[in-house]
């Protein structure tokens, strides 16, 4: 009797595809910001009042602004402030989220509901009530606008950790390795986290994305980075003055920001139909 | 799910001659049970039928949007002493303002939330439905969609429908009193920068749900009891569909008042995100104190629908599962 091998690796798809060109995409994103560390092809603290508002050129490839500021140079500086806000507030969310929801799952009922809770209070707030209330005390930087959506990304994070851990609980592996003698800490690490880890790596994905967007619109408002730093919702605020006159000005600050959200999302969308896939 | 009974009648109907007492007066027999021979399935039935729908006092979609309601409540209160705290010069809130500025947001949301509904619902059950080119089609523009700034969508807008085609001023408001219709063509706008992303989320997880839907076996049982595909497809697929769908809307909704604050100054609009910046701006602690407190209310309110909405579509929420 012979029983068909089950397929070994994965037929070629659409979405392997997809997170395959939003890898790409986002590397090659972050590298622009990173060469901005140490070169842009002018300085963006420089005022040319020689150069206002010009189209595209040799000279300035993407046109300069209303101040004589080098479109490209601006952009470029600006996607490197999106990554390092949005990152860092990432980063905050996953190193305090994740372990808030496995600590509540672990202590059962009531702290998940304190956990619930607490998350719905901090959602509620939202990122803006908190870079409003830091803004107030210390003044508008983009270091607020990172702690602001930090604290956000940790309400988020770990509430959707917790309902990602709750489709892991009542699996049958889990009460067999139960029964095999395994608890606590040791099934959490060799069961459920590999499980976990792409649905881990997808939410944090998702909320780069999200921070990315979150960065822009608080950076509009004026209470993330300010003038001579560069930011895309800067940016996007100083060409609303002039939209109707020079529309080319929001166009690249705005579809910058759209290409870094969509390489992000892309990614986002593929680890998560990945986990969905193997689970 | 009528249908399904309906099946599941004709299906007793067929196999057991004795379903048609069972039929007629159900809760004549759970309250007298008569251990006649003849009546032991019935009585099987009725016991059946009996556990399968406990008597309450309180229904649980309203008993859950009762705690739900409760929890806003304590989310408004908590915030409310955390603003107290944090805001330096012991100051009552205060709230003269705020009905005016809400006048505008308000309708704002709503509209978004329309406009999210009408093209997202449809995308969704297209992309679900069709595969191929419709479906490729709607994952594309929702992919942009729920990637774009809305201030950056807001701008576009005025690009296009004011400074192109001047079918719509590009910013300002009238107010409600003096014009209505023109207090609303001016929300048009900022609804739609606000609700095509919203409808993008709406449209992408609709798609996946409708298609994980369709590939339920609840379809085929249904289709084994003699019930057509397409019957079975139209009194399953849409409830179970939305179901998983209002799940994945509560992080989209609770961002939606943030981010209309935020449109709201693409649009020069008198909101409540005007009255935050203004108070920031001119350190008025009062007024701040009572635009956070409103701005925490409006996204509690917009979790609160987004949860009752789940409870309603989805019967296991409420039932604590």
């Amino acid at each position: 009797m012979t029983i068909a091998p089950p397929p070994v690796g994965r037929t070629f798809s659409l979405f392997r595809l997809r997170l395959r060109l939003g890898v790409i995409a986002t590397l090659l994103i972050l590298l622009i910001g990173f060469v901005s560390i140490v070169w842009t092809p002018y300085p963006v603290d420089q005022l040319d009042p020689m150069a206002q508002t010009q189209a595209p050129s040799v000279a300035h490839l993407l046109g300069t602004d209303a101040l004589g500021r080098d479109t490209l140079s601006m952009t470029m500086k600006g996607i490197l402030t999106s990554f390092v806000v949005a990152g860092v507030a990432a980063a905050i969310g996953l190193f305090i989220g994740i372990p808030l929801a496995v600590a509540a799952a672990r202590w059962g009922l009531l702290a998940e509901r304190v956990l619930v809770g607490g998350a719905g209070i901090f959602v509620s707030i939202s990122a803006l009530g908190i870079a409003v209330l830091l803004t107030l005390q210390f003044g508008p930087s983009a270091l607020n606008a990172m702690f602001a959506i930090g604290l956000y990304n940790i309400a988020v994070v770990a509430r959707q950790t917790r309902d990602d851990l709750r489709t892991f609980q009542g699996r049958d592996y889990l009460a067999a390795s139960r029964l095999a003698g395994l608890g606590g800490w040791e099934l959490a690490r060799r069961h459920v986290l590999p499980g976990l880890m792409p649905l881990l790596g997808g939410t944090a994905m998702a909320q780069l994305a999200q921070g990315v967007l979150l960065e822009a619109g608080l950076g509009y408002l004026g209470l993330a980075s300010q003038p001579p730093g560069s930011s895309l919702g800067l940016m996007l605020r100083d060409a609303q003055t002039v939209m109707l006159i020079e529309p080319m000005l929001t166009l690249v600050p705005g579809g910058a920001l759209l290409l870094i959200v969509l390489a992000l999302n892309s990614v986002a969308r593929g680890l998560r139909r990945e986990a969905s896939d193997a689970a | 799910m009528p249908a399904l009974e309906d099946a599941i009648a004709a299906v007793e109907n067929t196999s057991e001659a004795t379903a048609e007492t069972v039929a007629p007066a159900p809760a004549a027999e759970t309250t007298q049970p008569e251990p006649a021979p003849a009546a032991v399935p019935v009585q099987a039935a009725a016991t059946l039928a009996a556990a399968k729908a406990p008597r309450r006092r309180v229904p649980p979609l309203l008993a859950y949007s009762g705690w739900r309601l409760l929890e806003l409540v304590a989310t408004l209160a908590v915030a409310t002493g955390l603003f107290a705290v944090l805001l330096p010069a012991a100051v009552s809130p205060d709230f003269g303002m705020l009905a005016d500025r809400l006048a505008v947001t308000l309708p704002m949301i709503a509209l978004c939330l329309v406009v999210a509904g009408f093209v997202g619902l449809p995308l969704g059950f297209a992309a679900g439905g069709w595969s191929g080119p419709v479906d490729l089609v709607v994952r594309g523009v929702g992919v942009m969609l729920v990637s774009v700034s809305p201030i950056w969508l807001g701008m576009l807008l005025i690009l296009l429908f004011a400074a192109t085609l001047g079918w719509l001023q590009p910013g300002g408001f009238v107010p409600w009193a003096s014009n209505p219709m023109g207090a609303l063509s001016s929300l048009v706008l900022p609804a739609l920068a606000l609700g095509l992303p919203l409808s993008g989320w709406l449209a992408l997880s609709l798609r996946d749900s409708v298609r994980k839907a369709l590939a339920d076996p609840w379809l085929e049982a249904a289709q084994t009891m003699g019930q057509s595909r397409g019957v079975a497809v139209r009194s399953f697929v849409p409830r179970h569909a939305l179901a998983a769908t209002t799940r994945d809307l509560l992080v989209p909704l609770a961002l939606l008042v943030p981010a209309g604050l935020v449109v709201e100054n693409v649009f020069y609009l008198p909101g409540l995100g005007r009255l935050l910046l203004t108070a920031l701006a001119e350190r008025d602690h009062a007024t701040l104190q009572a635009a956070l407190v409103a701005l925490v209310g409006l996204v509690a309110v917009c979790r609160l629908l987004g949860q009752v909405l789940r409870a309603a579509v989805d019967p296991r929420v409420p039932e604590g599962a």
